[in-house]
């Protein structure tokens, strides 16, 4: 299992289950360092006011439940905190073995959300994704482990509910991308052959996108209309990968293509290859300024860049 | 696991080497004593107390006992009053102390801790290393930095992290608030309220593996003795660490190398001289970087001699054009 995340433009962390974080350098690609970090659950947060990066905060369970912050500019450091406040009031604070979300701030509410470490039905708790909107937390995306991986999708005054449908495959947290505008914040979902597009409030279902095979979804993003020239619905852009065998050497290919809710494919280009095999589910994101592909695989890691129109 | 290496201290000029069964001291002339010691220790507390001078404390049964060295080579095992225990409960729960810190930590099997004290003005000043046996190989553990503050007594951990270290003489040291430790057979440093380590990543050959490591007293550079696995030998360089501990490791680690050691050992009488590339495995470096313990062997008249040995370290700065 790893985990990338972009807290930094220009920057990007992958951290693996047994605690080794490493720091990326996107442009050029290059290792800018590896640490050894203690086992945690991470917290993504999408702030409002940054969309070209995300805070990577870690929730230890080691004797004492505690937050902390990691900053990646120089050593490495995890600056403990008591909860992550959020514009508005909202809060989320550990608390009774899990999380506790305060829509409302420090004053407590029937609508707050109490998310367990362990739950006999939902299994335990893995990551959380934050959503931070013009308006203060918008949403809190929480993925689950039991015998199969389950998405939990919390809002203000609703009950929480499991990501619709979800196949036996499960989902994991790097195939979780967010869009965010004014009201509402676009989904990208990916279960291993497909992806699907939601908006939030609520789980409405926009669009779903599964590939001709040999072609398999490496990673995904939610692209607003607009955000593309001729582009007037939502959409996703899917990195699409395919393996083949030239002069009996296995070479990976990578492309991006971008279909809209008519499933209409408004672009498609090639973004580069590389000479190795691919995996099957290869551990691959897209920055959040979308103008980096990052892939790791069993046999190669490499940093894309991505087109920007 | 008779014969199994438990740690290497170094109290002045003599080198005290605790293993299941016996303690081997090792003395100026090179000679070594054997004493014999009953029963297995569940917890081996390494305690710097001067540049010269470290204290051994081994817990067998519920007591804790001081090992001292004499002038003469052999060794006093004394009963203390200082505190420790160890146990694992029916919810596998491992419970540990040393003094008045405890701690308790989910743990399904490991019954060994190796403690490491230093006497820092700041906190943490106790690390732990939990596992389930001495291993002369590389193996899981759990590394702790233990906090013994007043705020700290309710939750003295400050940070576990999970390493691939040696268990038996483990390859950690902690000086001018620096931790480095050896994992995955590489080095890693970090600031030790940091509470994380950072890897030095290009500094050794991919065939070699880190198999001691020195802070100096400041905690600015690095002595560590590298051993190749194809049978290069072994090299003992002084590696300046500052930039990793600012985060912004060097383009070319290898620039990062201030000095390299030769070996002048001391050999016990009436033992082979070892081949000094392919029989000499690196313990520890002495915490003023002067000295290596290391295990060694030879044949002679067709019998395998294998002995601890205490090398002195002459150190030859690397001298760089254009620097």
């Amino acid at each position: 299992m790893m985990d990338i995340f972009f807290p930094e433009q220009g920057l990007c962390v992958t951290m693996r289950g047994s605690g080794e974080l490493s720091v990326w350098e996107l442009t050029n690609g290059t290792l800018r360092a590896t640490y050894q970090v203690p086992r945690v659950i991470t917290i993504r947060v999408h702030r409002w006011g940054n969309t070209n990066a995300e805070e990577l905060w870690f929730l230890s369970n080691e004797t004492n439940l505690s937050l902390s912050r990691a900053h990646i500019e120089g050593f490495l450091s995890l600056a403990t905190k008591k909860e992550i406040v959020f514009s508005g009031e909202a809060r989320i604070v550990p608390a009774q073995d899990g999380l506790r979300i305060l829509w409302g701030g420090r004053q407590r509410d029937k609508g707050d959300h109490h998310v367990p470490l362990s739950d006999p039905y939902t299994g335990r708790l893995e990551r959380v994704v934050a959503i931070e909107g013009s308006n203060g937390l918008q949403a809190v995306l929480v993925l689950r482990s039991w015998y199969r991986q389950c998405l939990m999708l919390y809002e203000r005054d609703e009950p929480p509910v499991p990501f619709p449908e979800v196949g036996a495959n499960g989902v994991e947290i790097n195939g979780v991308e967010i869009a965010r505008r004014e009201q509402d914040v676009l989904v990208s979902i990916i279960e291993k052959r497909e992806v699907r597009l939601f908006i939030l409030p609520g789980w409405k279902s926009l669009l779903k996108f599964k590939p001709e095979p040999p072609s398999i979804i490496c990673a995904a993003f939610p692209v607003p209309a607009g955000a593309w020239r001729e582009m007037q619905k939502d959409g996703i852009g899917v990195i699409l990968a395919r393996s083949e065998k030239k002069e009996g050497k296995p070479r990976a290919y990578f492309a991006l293509r971008i279909v809209d809710s008519d499933e209409r494919t408004v672009l498609e280009k090639q973004i580069g290859s590389v000479d190795a095999s691919l995996d099957p589910q290869p551990y691959a994101r897209v920055s959040p300024d979308r103008r980096f592909l990052v892939v790791e695989s069993t046999y190669f890691r490499q940093v894309f860049q991505l087109p920007s129109e | 696991m008779v014969g199994a290496l438990l740690d290497v201290v170094f109290q002045e000029s003599i080198v005290l080497i605790p293993q299941i069964g016996k303690i081997v001291s090792i003395g100026p002339d090179g000679e070594g004593r054997i004493s014999p010691l009953e029963d297995s220790p569940s917890m081996v507390i390494r305690e710097k107390q001067t540049s010269t001078y470290e204290a051994l404390l081994l817990l067998i049964g519920n007591t804790l006992y001081e090992v001292k060295s004499k002038p003469d080579g052999s060794v006093l095992l004394n009963e203390t009053d200082s505190s420790a225990h160890i146990q694992t409960d029916t919810h596998m729960d491992m419970r540990f102390g040393f003094e008045h810190i405890s701690a308790s930590i989910a743990s399904p099997e490991r019954v060994h801790a190796h403690i490491l004290r230093v006497p820092d003005p700041s906190e943490p000043r106790t690390f732990c290393l939990l596992f389930d046996s001495y291993n002369p190989k590389p193996t899981k553990a759990r590394l702790l930095f233990l906090s013994a503050s007043a705020e700290a007594t309710d939750n003295p951990l400050r940070a576990n992290l999970e390493v691939w270290t040696r268990t038996g003489c483990p390859p950690i040291d902690v000086q001018g608030g620096v931790i480095a430790v050896v994992h995955k057979n590489s080095i890693w440093v970090g600031p030790k309220e940091s509470g994380v380590l950072i890897h030095l990543e290009g500094l050794l050959e991919e065939h070699e593996s880190a198999e001691a490591i020195a802070l100096d007293e400041e905690g600015k550079t690095l002595a560590c003795a590298l051993l190749s696995r194809r049978g290069e030998g072994m090299r003992i360089l002084r590696v300046d660490i500052q930039p990793w501990l600012k985060g912004y490791p060097p383009r070319d680690p290898k620039r990062a190398v201030l000095a390299v050691a030769e070996l002048n050992p001391r050999l016990p009488s009436g033992v082979p001289e070892p081949d000094l590339k392919r029989d000499v495995r690196p313990y520890r470096i002495s915490p003023q970087l002067d000295r290596l313990v290391a295990k060694a062997s030879g044949i002679r008249e067709g019998r395998i001699f294998e002995y601890f040995m205490v090398a002195n370290l002459e150190w030859k700065q690397i001298r760089r054009g254009g620097d």
